[in-house]
């Protein structure tokens, strides 16, 4: 904070002391602050300092426990600085979503955590934009009851982010007086930037070792990334422009790895990791181009290569065979184009290339049989096999394009009928493991190594009469090879969007919009069979789904001084699909329920349909209210949101005891909100708000159990909000 | 469509003032947007006759004259998903206000609907109202409480489908510590964050688009199993990720259980 915070007050004070006018320069200064007081009364389990509560996810509230937990705070602030002219030089906007710039209790050091500044600068030729964040969120725990818990009674897991990100551009024809000829040009206009985040907190991490122990722990993160880039734009005579860009990214996670041997008995490994994250370094190229050729195409496109890799930090694994050299390549390409075909007619097209390599060290011990030693033992002592063999599909190389085309008639400048075609296409170079026994077959992997999609569509802006608009898409997706079962074949949808102003005394505006999707897969199933090709029969693996929404807003002023609004939504998102499983039991577990895949090599694997799956997303909200501009200084806001959102599992047989009731979801999230605000005189504002968030989950809370130091409990929370505010401008203080 | 003003002569910006003092609030314009002509066109007819058919309201030709060629920012926007819908430069920005980047303040249904969220996010959604229902779902991004908005992953001025770079790189960019390079790598976070994530909001915790155990089993169909196999306790164990709690990715677990 303290680091960032100087670095924003020099330029600030760099920017306002650069004077091109000159000395004598008269510097406008406008400004308005709001200083607020808020009071906060909780009800239920979200009163406790030590637990994250549904609403701390998003907004962090310090000093629960409090009896009446008192916040002070500059909610939002604005600078801007004039010189001659009416340019504004320096722009300064802070928000701050929770402010705490003073606060009771032991939060009292951390303040103005969850805001953020931009500031923008502007001189002749040079241009400043910087974007200061401070935030925190909070993750909700988790109980995965009959394991260890290492969490140390632990109930509260966030993350807080402090950082900036920002950048000089210079334009030299601006910035230099008298430029020569050649300069202005090209115009070049050199960019440079740089920022960094810090993240410190923790995060509830579940896992399970090679002895059977299932737990959860708490992991300590303290990550930094920074960020420096440069970009150098070229237009030589306004013929095209051309820009290059570099950047690069340093990320560390300075906590230490955490070691199987350092969570105590019963783990002891002193190779294995848990939730290891590595420290990486990430540089990017790229190079991008535009030009209008005439007054009848305009073309763009770009190359960028991206390096990735694992550096400075290896797990004891990764140190002892010298597995370090981890790193990923991607490349893309892209190009865009739009052409005047004839008066009331064009055509736009795009194409996009990307590759992904993973250079991954493959001759190294995890994917090579010479590397095993003996079979199954892949990781040699020390190193059980089933842990430190690859054991699934492997993504060697990944490429795709997808590309479109679409014409389009414009009989007039308000009607656009568009008729149009795009495709994707996917390569995956998919390594397969060698060792037998314990291994993937391609003949019963869950991922295809193509995919081929294509769809066409038309789309329709349309202004037919005064005051009504509309707008609307309707396609068909053809997908002759699926890379996922979750990827739809015979795929439909369609979207529309109507708005229509009443022409009435006081016009009512009514926004309609909808959006319905359905699809399929039938290219997954499983082969039934001894070896590397397996030639039974096959059991399908059908996937379908269908998806819809719809929404209706509406506004109007009954009065002059009078708004009212309405907004609500609908949607629904099912899935069916079939549980496939084997008879081959694996690790002492009941037939048919495991092991499934993994064992063809050895032994003849025989599948079935184990269960039908039946999933459905119902979400539902409302949001109504009202403003009234009651005098020239008075004004007053009234509004409701209430938000339903629901997730059931249907499973009819053996699956249905496990995904019933804990795996649903029905929650419910209302919120009130009044205020009321008085310009008591020019410059001077006092404003009274009242908040009330009820969060109702009726979803199954787990039971108790003693094994654990932090009991599940009920997330429903109540929140009432009072917010007294003083908003001050310059207007206050200029004598008018 | 509003009457060519190519037989109007320029009058300049102080004629303007004369009957408009302000517009929407604001006057006068920064310098580089004061000269009322250059994007309205010549006012003189329309200065004479006050008819609103004398004058040219700026379409986007008349901002990209300026905002195209030699702007790194703009310079996608004419092959943009935006342009192609017809989206006015104006729709979003106010060239005569004084906000950052001139960008429109949002209705007041807008304002209401994602109340603490910032300015842009409340813009945008004015024509994405499903985005904004998902932003209500009880998992998001802390978009609608104002610490990220729509712009600091979305590019308006660009066509998503073409913007260079993996799928995946977008959100890797926040999320350094999912973005490997593994040893063992989930095929799914190689390619595609969306597979699993929805990215707007969702039902589910950590933006799940499916609540597990469907986000997994929809395609494993193997883990349930693990919970039924007698042992009661067990019987919570219907969140894969408390066992495969390195699901992203593993440099130690083959199967991504730590």
């Amino acid at each position: 904070m303290g680091r960032t915070g100087r670095i924003s007050i020099g330029l600030i004070a760099a920017l306002l002391l650069a004077r091109p006018g000159g000395a004598d320069e008269e510097l406008d200064v406008r400004w308005s602050a709001t200083l607020d007081g808020t009071f906060k009364v909780f009800e239920d389990q979200e009163a406790d300092d030590d637990v994250s509560g549904f609403f701390d996810q998003y907004e962090y509230t310090p000093n629960k426990s409090d009896g009446v937990p008192f916040q002070l705070g500059i909610p939002e602030a604005s600078l801007d600085v004039f010189g001659e002219g009416s340019t504004p030089r320096l722009q300064v906007r802070l928000e701050s979503p929770t402010s705490n710039l003073g606060v009771t209790g032991r939060d009292i050091d951390r303040p103005f955590l969850n805001q953020r500044v931009d500031i923008l600068g502007r001189q002749d030729g040079v241009s400043v934009d910087l974007d200061y964040r401070r935030f925190r969120s909070d993750e909700l725990r988790f109980y995965p009851l009959g394991g260890i818990d290492l969490t140390s009674g632990k109930d509260r897991f966030y993350t807080e982010r402090t950082g900036f990100l920002g950048g000089v551009r210079l334009r030299f024809e601006d910035l230099i007086e008298n430029s020569p000829e050649a300069l202005r040009t090209l115009a070049p206009e050199l960019t440079l930037r740089g920022g960094y985040q810090a993240r410190n907190g923790q995060r509830q991490l579940g896992f399970y070792t090679n002895n059977f122990v299932q737990g959860e722990l708490t992991q300590e993160l303290d990550q930094g990334v920074g960020d420096v880039g440069a970009g150098l734009l070229l237009a030589p005579g306004g013929l095209f422009t051309m820009v290059f860009d570099f950047d690069h990214q340093r990320f560390r996670e300075n906590a230490p790895a955490i070691l199987e041997s350092d969570l105590g008995a019963p783990f002891s490994s002193t190779s294995g990791t848990v939730g290891f994250i590595p420290d990486t370094d990430r540089s990017t190229g790229s190079i991008r181009l535009h030009s209008r050729i005439g007054q009848r195409a305009v073309l763009t496109g770009g190359f960028q290569v991206s390096h990735l890799e694992q550096v400075d930090d290896f797990t004891p694994w990764q140190r002892r065979d010298g597995l370090s050299d981890n790193e990923l390549m991607y490349y893309s390409a892209n190009l865009a184009a739009d052409v005047q075909l004839a008066e009331h007619f064009s055509a736009n097209a795009f194409f996009k290339y990307d590759r992904r390599d993973n250079d991954i060290q493959r001759d190294t011990l995890p994917f090579n049989v010479p590397n095993r030693g003996a079979p199954g033992q892949c990781g040699g002592s020390g190193f059980p096999p089933v842990t430190y063999c690859q054991a699934t599909e492997f993504v060697d190389r990944l490429e795709r394009i997808v590309a479109g085309l679409e014409f389009v008639y414009r009989p007039i400048s308000t009607t656009r009928l568009a008729l149009g075609a795009r495709g994707e296409w996917v390569e995956r170079d998919l390594d397969f493991v060698q060792t037998p026994t314990f291994r993937i077959l391609p003949s019963n992997a869950l991922m295809s190594d193509d995919t081929e999609m294509w769809t066409v569509y038309g789309r329709a802006r349309l202004v037919p009469a005064r005051g009504l608009g509309i707008r609307g898409e309707i396609g068909y997706r053809g997908a002759p090879k699926t890379g996922y079962i979750t990827q739809l074949d015979d795929y439909v949808y369609g979207n529309a969007r109507v708005t229509y102003a009443l022409p009435i005394e006081h016009p009512v505006v009514l926004t309609a919009f909808g959006q319905g999707s359905s699809g399929r897969n039938r290219d997954f199933d499983m082969v039934d069979g001894l070896g590397p090709v397996p030639t039974g029969p096959r059991t399908p693996r059908d996937f379908d789904r269908y998806s819809w929404m719809w929404g209706l807003t509406a506004s109007t002023s009954v009065r002059r001084d009078v708004g009212l609004y309405a907004s609500f939504f609908q949607s629904r998102d099912a899935q069916d699909y079939d549980l496939v499983t084997s008879e081959r039991p694996l690790l002492g577990l009941p037939a048919r329920l495991n092991g499934q895949r993994y064992f063809q090599d050895a032994d003849f694997i025989s599948f079935s349909k184990n269960d039908e799956i039946d999933y459905s997303t119902d979400d539902l909200s409302l949001i109504a209210g009202s403003t009234w501009q009651a005098t020239s200084q008075t004004d007053l806001g009234l509004s409701y949101a209430f938000t339903r959102a629901r997730t059931t599992y249907e499973a009819e047989g053996p699956t249905s005891a496990v995904i019933g009731d804990l795996a649903e979801i029905d929650s419910s999230i209302h919120r009130v909100y009044f205020d009321v605000g008085h310009w008591v005189m020019e410059g001077l504002r006092v404003s009274l708000g009242y908040r009330f968030d009820l969060y109702d989950d009726r979803g199954p809370v787990p039971p108790n159990d003693p094994r654990y130091s932090v009991q599940p409990f009920d997330l429903s929370t109540t929140q009432h909000t009072i917010t007294v505010g003083v908003t001050l401008t310059n207007d206050l203080f200029s004598g008018s | 469509m509003v009457a060519e003003a190519a037989e109007s002569e320029l009058v300049g910006a102080d004629e303007c003032e004369v009957c408009h003092e302000e517009v929407g609030g604001y006057l006068p314009a920064p310098d580089y947007h004061a000269d009322c002509e250059a994007c309205h066109g010549p006012g003189e007819l329309h200065a004479d006759s006050e008819e609103l058919t004398e004058i040219r309201f700026p379409a986007n030709a008349d901002c990209l004259a300026c905002h195209e060629t030699g702007r790194s920012t703009h310079m996608a926007w004419s092959t943009s998903e935006h342009e192609r819908a017809g989206i006015l430069c104006s729709d979003c920005h106010d060239t005569h206000n004084r906000e950052p980047r001139h960008v429109r303040k949002a209705s007041a249904l807008q304002g209401a609907i994602l109340m603490h969220a910032r300015g842009t996010t409340q813009l945008c959604t004015s024509c994405h109202p499903d985005v904004a229902a998902q932003l209500n779902l009880p998992s998001h991004h802390p978009i609608r409480e104002g610490m990220i908005g729509c712009t600091d992953c979305h590019k308006p001025h660009e066509n998503r489908r073409v913007t260079l770079g993996a799928r995946t790189a977008l959100c890797t960019s926040c999320h350094q510590d999912h973005a490997g390079p593994w040893i063992f790598e989930h095929p799914p976070v190689a390619e595609d964050c969306s597979l699993c994530h929805s990215p707007h909001g969702a039902n589910a915790d950590n933006l799940l688009a499916t609540n597990q155990p469907g986000a997994c089993i929809a395609c494993h169909t193997v883990p349930l199993g693990h919970a039924s196999t007698g042992a009661a306790t067990r019987v919570h164990f219907n969140r894969c990720t408390d066992c495969h709690g390195a699901v992203h990715g593993s440099y130690t677990d083959a199967v991504l259980r730590r």
